[in-house]
């Protein structure tokens, strides 16, 4: 062991008579461990919260949406769409759909709220989405054929049931903004349903606002007869969704739009992303405050050694080899803090995920509890920054100390 | 033999001192022989330490020169003279200056340490120095725990640990009583002896300073040496001009 780490090292961990600067050292360790380990726990909420959104959002919505050219206009063959949207290589599903914007009423609120109504054919709607997995009661294939009530089947998100007070077998109404003519007056268009299934994406949004019927069932209540208002696709790999997307485009012609789906939620995204790097420089800030402690305590370890460093100087040892012993301490601070922060981190990080801690309120949040994801690239990432703030901080005390005049030291009481 | 391990030749320090400056040393020379033994004594301020420190290279001179074993400290750059100070020089000083947290062991085999010796010689080194000097049963002490003398003889093997060719202490004797400065100024001059070191050093203690090779006074900035019995009552009265 060099002479450099076995004082610095001595130093760290000697019983001193001064017990306010090893208490100080105590409290800068602690710095460290306190900063790498929020800051592995804060990127490891980001990246939860991230992948849980990501594949609520990938697994609710189509990958590409294809619309007619301009907004509101219905895409009057379907069938043509879809058979295209197969051909492209990387496309394995499509399926029409039609979207609907409407009120919602029951029995127990017959005041109602706004629902978006998709039509779907349910077989291919499963390769579309993952709608079919994410039904917590009832049975989604109602929709396709009638209910022994003779209404439509109508599959609800729950926050809307819940909103509406409904459960499956009640019945609801669904109120167009399209005026139907009537023998006597113009009334809205309306049509009951009975709800047949519940259906939890985990995706507060959506749970919220929407209702699935049959697909024919929408048309007709739309008039579109045939026509539908979106195609949806499925890709058999998400990581060439821009070359796949343009592909559709190129062979649809301009009298379609495709859109894809990290387009259409580019400002999510991004919002996203810049969230997780506020919350870093946020949470970094805590790092930045130990490093400052690490140059406070080598400033007083090196008050404190004063006359050790006379003695060490008269013994032969170059003031670079003070500087090390002092930036030696500075470092063992930084590497011993780092350690157990990391490990503090992790371990924190593991229980909270693992044992769903952190309860979130469903309405406000789009899943129940917060989830951690521990990411290779984000723990490495702390560990660095805070070694070299670490680094850093020992520069300015181990450099003073370097300079001592070693008579003044020696005199030094 | 009698090839000067120290000569200095018109070494000139000063220090500042509000706007003037206060000469110490005005033209001091002193040459010590392997082997020898010299007492400096003088006036607290004439400036006794100020010239074992720049003996040792711990400070520059204003002017003049100091050879150690031929070698000009005040040339060398920081590096190399540290280097230097650790083969060459041993310090004594006045308080004692070991590292209040190793063991007399540790604080004894630094110097091999910093020359980047392994850990195991130099402490198999530190325990025989130690033990030379009757203290071998004080190995695992920190110096809070033993006593003066003790002390000033771990920092005696500490200075003896690197084989150096200059021993320069610094009233060792400063804070010990009667008995126990007999004991440690018998060991420095045994050791220092045996070695075939040059040796200054600082005292107050007239005994002390007569069973030396050479007396010499440092007063007004030079050295002069007292001859046979002058020194007995000469160094002593500040009346006295030399
Ligand atoms: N670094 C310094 N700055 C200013 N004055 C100093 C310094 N070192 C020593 N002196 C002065 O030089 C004189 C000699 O000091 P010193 O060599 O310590 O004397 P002593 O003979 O008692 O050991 C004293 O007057 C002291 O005040
Ligand atoms: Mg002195």
């Amino acid at each position: 062991m060099s002479y450099e780490l076995f004082i610095a090292l001595r130093y760290l961990t000697a019983k001193r008579k001064q017990t306010f600067v090893s208490v100080i050292s105590l409290i800068s360790i602690l710095g460290v461990i306190v900063g790498v380990a929020a800051l592995i726990i804060a990127l490891a909420l980001m990246t939860g919260f991230q992948q849980d959104i990501r594949e609520k959002i990938l697994g609710a919505n189509a990958h590409l949406t294809v619309f007619g050219a301009w907004p509101g206009k219905p895409i009057q063959d379907p069938e043509a769409v879809v058979r295209t949207l197969r051909s492209v290589p990387g496309i394995a599903a499509a399926s029409p759909v039609v979207l609907l914007k409407g009120l919602m009423v029951s029995d127990l609120v017959p005041g109602g709220t706004g629902v978006i109504l998709k039509g779907i054919r349910l077989a291919e709607e499963r390769r579309v989405t993952d709608l079919a997995e994410k039904v917590s009661s009832g049975d989604l294939t109602a929709l396709s054929h009638e209910g022994e009530s003779s209404l439509p089947g109508i599959a609800l998100g729950k926050d809307l049931a819940a909103t509406l007070d409904v459960a499956p077998g009640d019945r609801v109404r669904v109120v167009l903004p399209q005026l139907q003519m009537t023998p006597f007056l113009p009334v809205p268009r309306s049509r009951p349903f009975q709800v047949v299934a519940i259906v939890d994406s985990g995706f507060y949004d959506y749970d919220s606002t929407r209702g699935y019927i049959d697909l024919r069932e929408a048309q007709s209540l739309a008039s579109l007869e045939g026509a539908v208002t979106v195609v949806e696709a499925r890709l058999s790999q998400l990581s060439r969704l821009k070359e796949v997307g343009e592909e559709a485009q190129r062979r649809l012609g301009k009298d379609y739009l495709v859109n894809d789906l990290v387009a259409m939620n580019r400002t999510f995204f991004s919002a996203l992303n810049l969230e997780k790097l506020l919350m870093s420089i946020a949470v970094g800030l805590i790092v930045l405050v130990a490093a400052l402690n690490i140059i406070t305590v080598l400033i007083l370890m090196v008050m404190e050694k004063m006359r050790d460093i006379g003695a060490l100087l008269a013994m032969g040892v170059p003031p670079a080899g003070i500087s090390r012993i002092f930036m030696a301490q500075g470092i063992l601070i930084g590497l011993f803090g780092t350690a157990v922060g990391c490990l503090l981190g992790l371990g924190l990080c593991w229980w909270l995920d693992a044992y769903q801690v952190v309860k979130l309120p469903v309405e406000v949040y789009y899943i129940p509890y917060v989830p951690f994801k521990i990411r290779g690239v984000d723990v490495m990432g702390v560990c660095l920054v805070s070694l070299i703030a670490a680094f850093l901080a020992t520069l300015y005390p181990s450099r003073q100390a370097g300079r001592l005049d070693p008579v003044e030291a020696l005199r030094y009481e | 033999m009698n090839e000067p391990i120290i000569r200095t030749q018109q070494l000139f320090k000063s220090f500042p001192s509000g706007d003037r400056r206060l000469q110490v040393l005005r033209g001091l020379s002193l040459e010590v022989e392997r082997g020898e033994m010299v007492a400096v004594v003088g006036e607290s301020g004439a400036g006794k330490s100020t010239l074992l420190h720049l003996l040792g290279g711990l400070d520059r001179p204003d002017s003049g020169t100091i050879l150690l074993s031929g070698r000009e400290m005040g040339t060398l750059p920081p590096e190399e003279r540290a280097r230097f100070r650790n083969r060459e020089v041993g310090y004594v000083f006045q308080f004692h200056h070991l590292l209040p947290e190793f063991t007399a062991e540790e604080n004894v085999a630094l110097p091999c340490l910093i020359r980047r010796e392994p850990m195991e010689p130099a402490r198999r080194k530190a325990r025989q120095l130690l033990e030379e000097l009757g203290l071998g049963d004080r190995l695992l002490h920190r110096p809070p725990e033993l006593s003066g003398g003790e002390q000033q003889r771990v920092a005696l093997a500490r200075s003896l640990a690197g084989d150096p060719s200059v021993l320069l202490a610094d009233e060792p004797t400063g804070n010990l009583d009667l008995h126990t400065s007999e004991l440690v100024f018998t060991l420095i001059r045994k050791s220092a002896c045996r070695r075939g070191a040059a040796t200054v050093l600082v005292t107050h203690n007239e005994r002390l300073a007569s069973r030396c090779d050479r007396v010499c006074v440092l007063e007004e900035g030079v050295l002069c040496t007292l001859s046979g019995s002058r020194y007995k009552f000469g160094w002593e009265s500040p009346a006295v001009k030399l």
